[in-house]
This record gives structure tokens, sequence and C-alpha cells, in this order.
């Protein structure tokens, strides 16, 4: 079959649907018109069949039903959105899902998380976090949130277990397409036009029950024959959106698969899952009490089939499969599960060895992770001081004593291990902080900390960041109520002397980098120009980490500013304050990070040439420009380029 | 106002408007040549994946595969290949014998991995040990990887080329030296069926 006419089709299909929905809007506002002057008319005629010279136009009162038409309908989209527009993450909680851990070792868990990798290259959307759905046997797949950047895909249980690698290629490729081509968008604003048609009606049943045994003839009458107009106005109209907004969905199905082609150049993927949903009893089903209000958003039909499937979000399982594959009979054959013998893999990190080829043992490359590609390229200017990482992370790592290891293994222990981290050594701060923990978190973690603060207090500095990186995969488990709870401790325990420390700085933008979606919705900032200010605070304050005496920081960030800004001069230097600010280096960061490629590019090569001004790269230093690099790490992709 | 006058706005209207859609095209080429810079450094990123996996994989055979050193040898002198064409060619990602460089090296390194993969057949221990199951499992999604980026890069490149080639932007790259940009193919039909690495899909 040919994809790319499959999805003009699709796409044709759906645009002659969504002008038929607007003109259903159009036809709502005529007939109510109609209906108005029609009861204006006839009691007109009654009471006062004098005036009038043509009855059947009158501007005031088209204006008029036209805007409350529009109003309801409005009210009624921006109420639905509200309640409806929840980010992704949300959404996948809502329905049971469990965010799989990046570094996990079951072995169903890591091929879908590079299932997904795979497709999130093929379609060109940065890959989106991946959420499980344990207690579903079906087989079934979705993909939720409204913007590119808040999307997730989730994943039932049935769907992994049942379906081999390339099936599950196929199945990822079309949740890629929805997103990609914002089916959840397009579906959330028909459903809002949708409840906007709907409330017409609901107001023409309040105005019925308003007048009900009212004793004014006349008038009352009116008004219970305009109720009853709009209520069937209202009603016939949600009607007939119902039929044309699941007609659009099941285009946007068809899109889907066939964009799953595309993306995976390979029609046996989709079609093998799709035919064995067919075959499988619990079929593409999910029994969440949430599922009704996604259906939409599903791979495979979740709700059982109704009224012929007028009002079904997809299309019968077998159209779907004849369009990609036209000599499908009808019949489904037994399934049969993907020979899954060996449960556990080992994750990428512990199998990838460092470039030099020597093989290091997993711990190491934990670290070494941590440089991401571009950030390498502008750090390969400082190879010097740098070529010893490796060796040294593997000291470090090992200095982390195995009680505090197994204590970052998991969720609860992962946050102990935080608090214990940034309570203070002065007595009275310390006392302040776990006054804060007994108050808002749980008494068991407060014990947890106090039991491991001596082993924690102990550690060498230099290890301290590192173990917050140990913590980190067992801190992706928190779902979002418990991240909020835990944000909010870690930032008043930051907070407690009234400053931020460098350590405290590093810490909190470590956890935020690898816990939270940051956004990207302001356009990329492509001239230097724009990030004079910014690139200045980050600079000043790396020179003066780095560097003892104040003239050798004022040169290290001189020299740096002019490596980013050809034409900084000292005249432009502004008398800043002796120590770094790191609130104002958080507010810099965020407006780097909005800036394109090669500005950030540019921005770490100064960090880099900044802290080898004197020759030597502290571990502060070099910590500090990792998470510089860190969070300035976006990965481009085919379509944000554009 | 004489006609004069309004010659001279005309031409004027039209010498501006005239640049105007030359920087128009200027500026879309530039982006089209960012688009498949980007694309390439996609590819790059995939193939450092794969050069990172290989000296474990090669650990890991070692232990079981003494009687296949020659082997094991070509796959670690295929890498350490590639990893300094690779080197050459992410520095120019518009200079197309360092590309090719790298699209022979990568051919070699398919071919040598595959040959390896063929081996691992006859040691069952060894294709059942857990080092290797996760070794294939990320070694054949590195596959795919590669292979869905080198499909945007070439889609990138295929935009590129063609608006490039079309008239009337031909002009403006001409003289501005946006030159023609390579597809990442693999011509040998030998080279192109050797990367087999997938025998992870079991009797399905």
């Amino acid at each position: 079959m040919d994809f790319f006419e499959q999805q003009d089709i699709a796409r044709r299909r759906t645009f002659r649907l969504v002008v038929c929905f607007i003109m259903a809007v159009a036809a709502i506002i005529i007939c109510l018109y109609l209906t108005i002057i029609l009861i204006f008319v006839g009691f007109e005629w009654r009471f006062d069949s004098a005036q009038a010279d043509s009855p059947w136009w009158r501007p005031e009162l088209f204006f008029a039903s036209t805007a409350g038409t529009l109003a309801l309908v409005v009210l009624g989209t921006a109420y639905k959105t509200m309640s409806l527009a929840s980010g992704g993450q949300v959404v996948a909680e809502n329905l049971g899902g469990r965010p799989i851990n990046r570094s996990t070792t079951n072995r169903d868990e890591r091929v879908l998380l590079n299932v997904v990798d795979e497709m999130a290259i093929a379609s060109g959307v940065p890959s989106p976090p991946v959420y499980l759905l344990e207690d579903e046997e079906g087989i079934n797949a979705f993909a939720a949130g409204y913007e590119i950047d808040d999307a997730v895909i989730g994943m039932t249980k049935g769907c992994i277990g049942w379906l081999s690698r390339d099936e599950l290629q196929g199945v990822v490729a079309h949740e890629f397409s929805h997103i990609l081509n914002g089916d959840m968008r397009l579906n959330l604003r028909l459903m809002g036009l949708l409840h906007g048609i709907l409330l017409i009606g609901l107001t023409g049943y309040w105005f019925m029950r308003s007048t009900r045994g009212g004793g004014a003839r006349g008038r009352g009458a009116a008004i219970i024959v305009l109720g009853l107009a709009l209520f069937l106005i209202g009603y016939i109209g949600v009607f007939f959106a119902k039929l044309i907004k699941a007609a659009v969905s099941r285009q946007r199905e068809y899109l889907a698969d066939a964009s799953a082609i595309q993306f995976t150049r390979n029609p046996e993927g989709i079609a093998g899952a799709l035919r064995k949903i067919g075959s499988v009893q619990s079929g593409a089903r999910v029994t969440n009490s949430q599922a009704k209000q996604a259906s939409h958003m599903f791979f495979g039909d979740a709700l059982k089939q109704s009224f012929f499937g007028w009002f079904s979000t997809h299309p019968p399982l077998e159209d779907r499969i004849r369009r990609i594959d036209p000599a499908f009979e009808g019949t489904f054959p037994k399934p049969r599960r993907p020979d899954r013998s060996h449960e556990e893999l080992i994750p990428l990190s512990r199998l990838q060895v460092d470039s030099t080829g020597t093989p290091t043992p997993a711990s190491d490359q934990r670290w070494k992770k941590k440089v991401p590609f571009q950030p390498a390229e502008a750090l390969r200017r400082v190879r010097s001081p740098l070529s010893d990482d490796i060796a040294w992370a593997r000291t470090i790592e090992s200095e982390i004593p195995s009680s505090l290891h197994e204590l970052v293994n998991e969720a609860f222990g992962a946050r102990a291990a935080i608090y214990g981290l940034l309570l203070d050594q002065r007595a009275n701060i310390g006392r302040r902080q776990l006054a804060r923990l007994k108050e808002h978190a749980d008494a068991a973690l407060l014990r947890e900390v106090e039991k491991h603060q001596p082993s924690i207090g102990a550690l060498p500095p230099e290890v301290r960041l590192p173990l917050v990186e140990l913590a980190i995969p067992a801190l992706r488990q928190l779902n979002s109520d418990q991240y909020r709870s835990f944000y909010e401790n870690m930032n008043h325990l930051i907070r407690a002397d009234r400053k931020i420390r460098l350590f405290e700085f590093l810490l909190r933008r470590v956890v935020q980098n690898h816990l939270e979606f940051r956004k990207k919705r302001r356009r990329p900032l492509r001239s230097a120009k724009q990030v004079v200010a910014a690139s200045a605070k980050l600079l000043w304050a790396l020179a003066h980490v780095g560097e003892d005496i104040n003239r050798d920081a004022d040169s290290a960030f001189k020299r740096s500013m002019q490596l980013v800004f050809a034409t900084y001069t000292t005249k432009n230097s502004r008398s800043a304050p002796d120590l770094p600010d790191f609130a104002a280096v958080d507010d810099a960061l965020e407006r780097l990070s909005f800036s394109s490629t090669t500005v950030k590019k540019r921005v770490l090569q100064a960090c880099a040439v900044c802290i080898e001004h004197d020759g030597l790269a502290t571990v502060e230093e070099i910590q500090l420009v990792r998470v510089i690099a860190e969070t300035l790490n976006c990965p481009m992709s085919a379509s944000e380029s554009a | 106002m004489t006609p004069q006058i309004w010659i001279t706005v005309g031409a004027v209207v039209v010498v501006v408007a005239t640049g105007l859609y030359l920087v128009s095209i200027y500026n879309s080429l530039v982006q089209l040549r960012n688009r498949f810079e980007n694309g390439y450094s996609q590819i790059d990123v995939q193939l450092k994946r794969r050069y990172d996996l290989i000296p474990n994989l090669v650990e890991t055979a070692k232990g079981y595969m003494e009687h296949e050193r020659g082997t094991l040898e070509a796959v670690v002198g295929a890498r350490n290949q590639a990893v300094s064409a690779a080197e050459k060619a992410a520095a120019s990602p518009a200079d197309r014998s360092a590309v090719q460089g790298v699209i022979a090296a990568e051919a070699a390194l398919g071919g040598a991995i595959g040959r390896l993969f063929a081996l691992v057949e006859n040691y069952p221990d060894l294709k059942a040990s857990e080092n290797m199951l996760s070794l294939q499992e990320e070694l054949s999604s590195t596959e795919n990887r590669i292979g869905f980026a080198r499909q945007a890069y070439n889609d990138s490149v295929m935009n590129y080329n063609t608006r490039r080639e079309s008239f009337p932007d031909l002009i403006v790259a001409n003289t501005c030296g946006f030159t023609e940009a390579v597809f990442w193919q693999i011509d040998e039909p030998a080279e192109r069926d050797a990367p087999q690495v997938s025998f992870t899909k079991g009797p399905e």
C-alpha cells in the first residue's frame, strides 16, 4: 500500500469532517433563529398584528441568537477544555499507569523503552516518558498530552506481553503519529464544541423547567416553546456532532496506521499487532474506569462496539487490517506469545564502554553518561584536565559506603538520602531543618534520615553529588504528588539558612534536570546577543567558583565572555558581587536553555575556557560545568530545527 | 507627479522585492542545510552508541570463543577504524569524502559484527548468557536507530538537494557555495545484508 496516499486521504477526510462540524454549528444557529422568529411571529400575530413590514428578517434577533449560541458553545468549550486538558502524565496516572524507570532491568520494559527511542528518531519527535498499565491484560496503548512537550505514551501489560518487537514498534509508531499530528488537541477541541452544543440543550431544558406551573399565559407559553425548541436543537445537534466526532476519530486512526508504516517501513509490524488484538481473548479491552473518558486516545477500541460502530472512536479491526494488508481474509489465527525465556536484561549504561576501548565497570559509566553529546564536543577543548574523569569517577564510587548504595536504590531511601545531604552541620540550622521534616515528611522517612545521617555527614564533598545521581532512578518512581511534596521539602531545607550554596544549587539542578519536564514553548533565541546578560551571570559564577584570587577570576571571566561575544569589552563589565549568586545562575540557565544549539555550544565552550583558565579544573568546577551542560542539553530533532 | 518619478518608484520597488526574494531563498537554503547537518549528527549519536557497546561484546565473547580470535580482532579493528572515520566526518558533515569514508567503515563494521553473531550461534552457553542477550537487544535497537536516523538524514538531504538544484534557487546556491549533500547509501548488496544482528526474534 502507498502510505503517503493513505495519509493524504485521511487528512482530506478529517478536513471535510471538521468543515461538517462547523457547518453543523452554523445550522444550529440558523435553526435557533428561525424558531425564535416563529415564536415571535406567532405571538405577535396574536397580540399586535399591525406591526412589522417583513416579519422574517430581524437583524437584532439574528445577532442576538447568533451571539447567544456562540456564547454557549464557547462557554461549554472552555469548561470542557479546562477539565480535560491536564498534561499527559496526569492522564496516564489516572488510567493506572506507572512510569517505567529508564534503567530498568526487566526485559519487556527495556525492549519497550528501546522501541520508543527508535520511533522517536524515526518520527523526529523527542522521546516521551513511557507508562505501563500493569493491571490491563488487553492489548492496547495510548498517547496522551496536548503538546508535544508534555506527551506521554502508555502501554498495557498485555501489549508488551503478547507483541513481538516488530509489532511493538508498529504500535508505538502509531502513537507517535497521534503525537506528531496533534490528534489529542483536535479531539479536545471537538469534545469542547460538543459540550457547547450540549449546553444549548441543557439551557432549553432549564427554560422548560423554570416556567413549569407558572401562571402567566402568553409569555410563559412562549418561553416553554422556546425551551422545547432549544432542547430539541441541542440534543439533535449533539447526536450529529457525536457522529461527526467519531468519524473524525476513525480517520485519525487510519492516518496513524499509515504513518506507523511510514515510520517503521514495515507494514507487517502494525498489521500483526492488530491481528493479535483480534485473536487474543481480552482483545483491546481496558478495564480501568477512566478508560471511557480516554477511549479516543487508545490504539485499539478500549470499549465494546456500539450502534453498528457509528459512535465508535476506532474503525473496525478488519477494516484497519485490510487497509494495510488487502489480502487479509478476516480470520484470526491462534496467537502465540513471543519467546521471552530470559526475564532480566542489563541496562545500557552498564553495557557501554568508554570510547578508548577499555571495558569499565558499570558504576563509572553513570558518571560518564552525564556528559551529553554536544557539550562533550565543547569540553574536548579542555581534554587535559578532564581526561582522568573516568578513573576519578571510579575511585569516587568506591568511596560511597555500600549501605548508602542500597539506601538510594528505592524511592523511600532515596528521598531520605537527599534530605540527609541537605542537613546543615551548624546545630541551629540543622534543628530548624529537622523540625520542618517532622512536620511535612513521613515519620518513617525522618527515622531513616536520622539513622543514616552519620554516614551521609561523613561523606567527602566530591562524592556527594554522585550520590544524588545514584538516587535519581529511584526518585523517578515518585508520582507527581509525592514529587511535589518532596520538592517542597527539599527547597525548604535548601533555604533554611537563607542562602543557596554551590552544592545545594547543584543538587537541586540535578534533581530538576532528571525529574522535571522542561517546557520549550518559546522560540529559540538564535542570537548570542540575546543572552549576553545571562551568560555573564553564569560565567561570573563559574569564574568565582574556581579561581581563588579575585584578579584571576576577573580575567577568566573576561576571557570566556569574549569567546561568546567577540565584541565584549571591559566597558560592559559591571561591578558584580564578590560571591556568585546561584539564584541568578538559575534564572540565567533558564534563559540560556531557550537559546539555539549553536549559542549553547558557544556558551559551553566559554565555560570550558573559564574553568581551565588557571590550567587546573577542580572537582567543583567540573561538577558545575557538567550540571550546566546537562541543564542546557536539549536533544534536537528534525522537526524542531524547522 | 511626472512619469519619471513613477518609473523610479517602480524600479526601486522591483529591486527591493527581488532583493528580499533572494534573501528569503538564501535563508531557506541555510535552514535546509542546518537540518541535514543536524540529521547527520543524529546518526553520529547512534553510531557512537554502537561503538561504545562493541568492546563489551568482544569482552563477553572472548571468554567463550577462544578459537575465534581472528573474528574478534576483526571486529575491534573495524570498530576503531569506524571511530576515527566518524570523528573526521563529524567535523565537516558537508565534506563528501569524509562522509563516504564513514559509510564504508560502517559497512565493514556491520559485516564484522554480522560474522561474529553468526559464530555465536555455535556457542549455546554464550548465546543464553544475560550479558549476550542484553547486548543483542541493545545492538539490534542501535541498528534500528541508525536505520531510522539514516532515513531521516536522507530525507533532509533530498529536500536540500532538490531545493539547491531547482530554479531560481540554484543561482543563490551556486554563488553562495551551497555544495551538494551526500546520501547515506550502502551500495554493495553484500554489505547491505551483512549487519544482521537480530536473532532475538525467537520462533515468533
